[in-house]
């Protein structure tokens, strides 16, 4: 067969030719067995292409490049950028080299570089907290931001850990990053590379800021405020925050003080707008065929098993599981995140007939589809946060048969995963692995140990994944 | 040059479009949202093009960066994926050619020991290369396939990649990859027939 038949036979498969050379393809296919068996195999082996991962990136990519492209706003606006910004070669090469020396080991890795580590050994303690002390600016604002009282006890509970204990021994550090999954080595990774694009007295406050937080006398405190103001500080959107790190301490302030006002009274003005019971259940139905409508695509991201056994549930069950995988792939059920979603015009003029007269002027008056969607985003959270206190979100889970979650805990757990679950109570065990199995393996490998954690009740999400441990498979002969 | 009415039409048609001309016109929050509806599909293409994660994500980041730089300048002159596809291609085709020149790591085909995984030639083909011994397990078959892909050459890979996941028709791919829609054609032909050849022992694993 010649090329040319092929190029024309691909094409037909890509639906890319005319009516005219369809139909003569057509035509031939009716009589050449051999032109026939050809498209088989190019159809199949296209289709098998489908078995390569798709990636997914965390917030650290996201936030890395936000702030490379907000330096690159400032550095637009000429004003004098506090941060020097290395050729991305000289970067990829002190990255690649790194990386290199982590792979090879740090013995090996000191025979061809001198102390590719030394660095990364040096600073871990700051690098371990990286994004904390980045947004410090210096100790006597964290003092005097204490003084506000703004991010007191009151303002509510810390998620991070306070100031992690790293050892003091370059041999220990290099035992405690040994120890650490990959994963959480490319994190660490991707903040050295962020560390080493400061300037040298940017990386001295960096170091003083972490020196004083472990040894001063009031460190203890101010760590706990930096902890809170970091939280807080996640709730601004990039420019914001952009903004409040040009501003000298006192008026940084003072606009932090003027920030935190507005949202307190932009709070108070959601609580009185707040959707109706009824409408929470239109929002949590509309929801529900929301996910339905995508369920090819979810389903295509777990492990056969996993995908044919959820085929095989009724409808009702199926909906409540697909409704769970979604919310899992999208932040969990505490952060949902719809921003990467394309949502249909139809979809939008679904729920608004569903809605009242009330809610439905809101999301009229929301204008433009981003804002929209960031609206029923919000009713979104509110109607799984209502079935929370109602204590109806554990109904959303649905249920797994005890064959399926055994088969699941032996085929698709890591040896750590199983490990923890054995320690479990019964009844804490079943619920673990019944909300881990609506979690998607790939989706879990491509997480960063923050974003796993952040997900929800799962214990168990934040030891690494099966895949990640991959050991070879046994060869046979 | 694009026409005014090129631009105007993709305006209305690509809702992409809009929230990059709004980046143009100093919106933030519009870049942001660009970046999360593109950044796992471009480090996704830019993965499988180059073999390495580390590497891909740190195009993307270029990439990002040439758009946001790009941003006063911009005039909608095709679909905003078209459009960043091709910044992807420029920026990968540089980066792939400059490590080529130097010599510094292999790109791909990806490490397969490295990876866990195992070299085409190991995977368990018997001695006559037609058919595999045995039938091979999940991550094997991913190797393979892999592997295949990794084999061809960066044009055809990129052109493959650009079909299988972004789904461009052969239009957008000759636009992103610079080349005539026949050029695609047979660059993809030629592809499909080196995947075809590197997978048909495994098919009946499929």
């Amino acid at each position: 067969m010649e090329n040319q038949d092929h190029d024309e036979l691909i094409a037909y498969l890509d639906g890319e030719l005319d009516p005219a050379a369809s139909q003569q393809v057509e035509q031939r296919l009716k009589s050449d067995p051999a032109y026939r068996q050809a498209l088989g195999q190019f159809e199949r082996s296209w289709d098998m292409l489908d078995r390569l991962p798709r990636s997914t990136v965390g917030e650290n990519f996201t936030r890395s490049t936000l702030e490379m492209v907000s330096l690159a706003a400032a550095e637009d606006k000429q004003d004098s950028p506090r941060r020097v910004w290395f050729d991305r070669r000289t970067l990829a090469s002190i990255v690649l080299v790194v990386a290199i020396a982590m792979l090879l080991g740090y013995a090996g890795g000191r025979a061809i570089w001198p102390d590719p580590n030394r660095d990364l050994l040096g600073d871990l303690p700051i690098l371990e907290d990286l994004d904390l002390y980045e947004q410090a600016g210096s100790i006597d604002y964290l003092r005097k931001l204490a003084d506000t009282g703004l991010f007191g006890d009151e303002a509510g509970e810390v998620h991070a850990t306070p100031g992690l204990a790293v050892p003091e021994s370059s041999a220990d550090r290099q035992a405690e990053i040994a120890r650490k999954t990959p994963v959480e080595r490319e994190t660490l990774l991707r903040k050295l590379e962020r560390f080493e694009m400061y300037a040298a007295e940017e990386r001295q406050r960096l170091r003083t800021i972490e020196a004083s937080l472990n040894h001063d006398s009031d460190g203890k405190q101010l760590r706990e405020v930096l902890n809170r103001y970091h939280e807080w500080l996640r709730t601004l959107n990039s420019g914001v925050r952009e903004e409040l790190n040009d501003l000298l301490d006192d008026d940084r302030i003072a606009h932090v003080r003027q920030i935190k006002h507005e949202q307190t009274e932009r709070r108070k003005q959601e609580l009185k707008e707040a959707p109706t019971e009824p409408d929470l259940l239109a929002v949590t139905n509309w929801f529900q065929d929301f996910a339905w409508q995508r369920r090819e695509a979810l389903l295509r991201t777990l492990s056969d098993p996993r995908r044919q056994y959820i085929e095989g549930l009724k409808t009702e069950p199926q909906r409540r599981a697909i409704l769970w995988i979604w919310m899992a792939q999208h932040g969990g059920p505490g952060h949902l995140r719809m921003g990467q979603i394309q949502l249909t015009e139809a979809e939008l003029a679904h729920l608004a007939e569903q809605l009242s007269a009330g809610a439905r002027d809101r999301l009229d008056a929301a204008g433009d589809l981003p804002t929209k969607r960031l609206l029923i985003l919000q009713w979104v959270q509110s109607s799984i946060h209502h079935r929370r206190d109602v204590k109806a979100l554990r109904l959303m889970l649905p249920s797994v048969s005890a064959a399926e979650l055994t088969r699941f805990g032996h085929e698709e757990l890591s040896s750590a995963q199983a490990a923890v679950l054995e320690k479990m109570p019964r009844q804490t065990k079943f619920r673990e692995l019944q909300s881990l199995y609506f979690l998607s393996a790939d989706r879990l490998d491509s997480m960063s140990p923050e974003e796993i954690s952040s997900l929800g009740p799962a214990q168990t999400r934040e030891l690494p994944p099966r895949r990640l441990r991959v050991e070879k498979p046994e060869r046979r002969p | 040059m694009v026409s005014e009415s090129t631009a105007r039409r993709y305006e209305l048609q690509d809702p992409d479009v809009r929230l990059m001309l709004e980046v143009r016109d100093g919106n933030a929050a519009a870049f942001d949202e660009l970046m999360v509806r593109y950044q796992s599909r471009l480090v996704t293409v830019l993965e499988h093009l180059t073999g390495r994660r580390d590497l891909a994500e740190d195009l993307a980041q270029e990439v990002f960066l040439r758009v946001y730089r790009a941003r006063t300048r911009y005039v909608p002159g095709a679909k905003f994926s078209t459009w960043l596809f091709t910044i992807a291609n420029n920026v990968a085709s540089n980066a792939l050619r400059t490590l080529a020149r130097r010599a510094e790591v292999q790109i791909a085909p990806r490490d397969p020991e490295a990876s866990g995984a195992h070299s085409l030639d190991h995977l368990a083909v018997a001695a006559s290369g037609q058919m595999p011994t045995r039938q091979l397990d999940k991550a094997e078959l991913q190797a393979v396939i892999e592997q295949a892909l990794a084999a061809l050459n960066p044009r055809q890979r990129m052109a493959v990649l650009l079909s299988k996941f972004e789904e461009m028709s052969y239009n957008d791919i000759a636009e992103t990859m610079q080349m005539s829609p026949q050029a695609i054609k047979s660059l993809l032909a030629r592809a499909r027939e080196n995947l075809r050849e590197a997978l048909e022992p495994y098919l009946k694993n499929a």
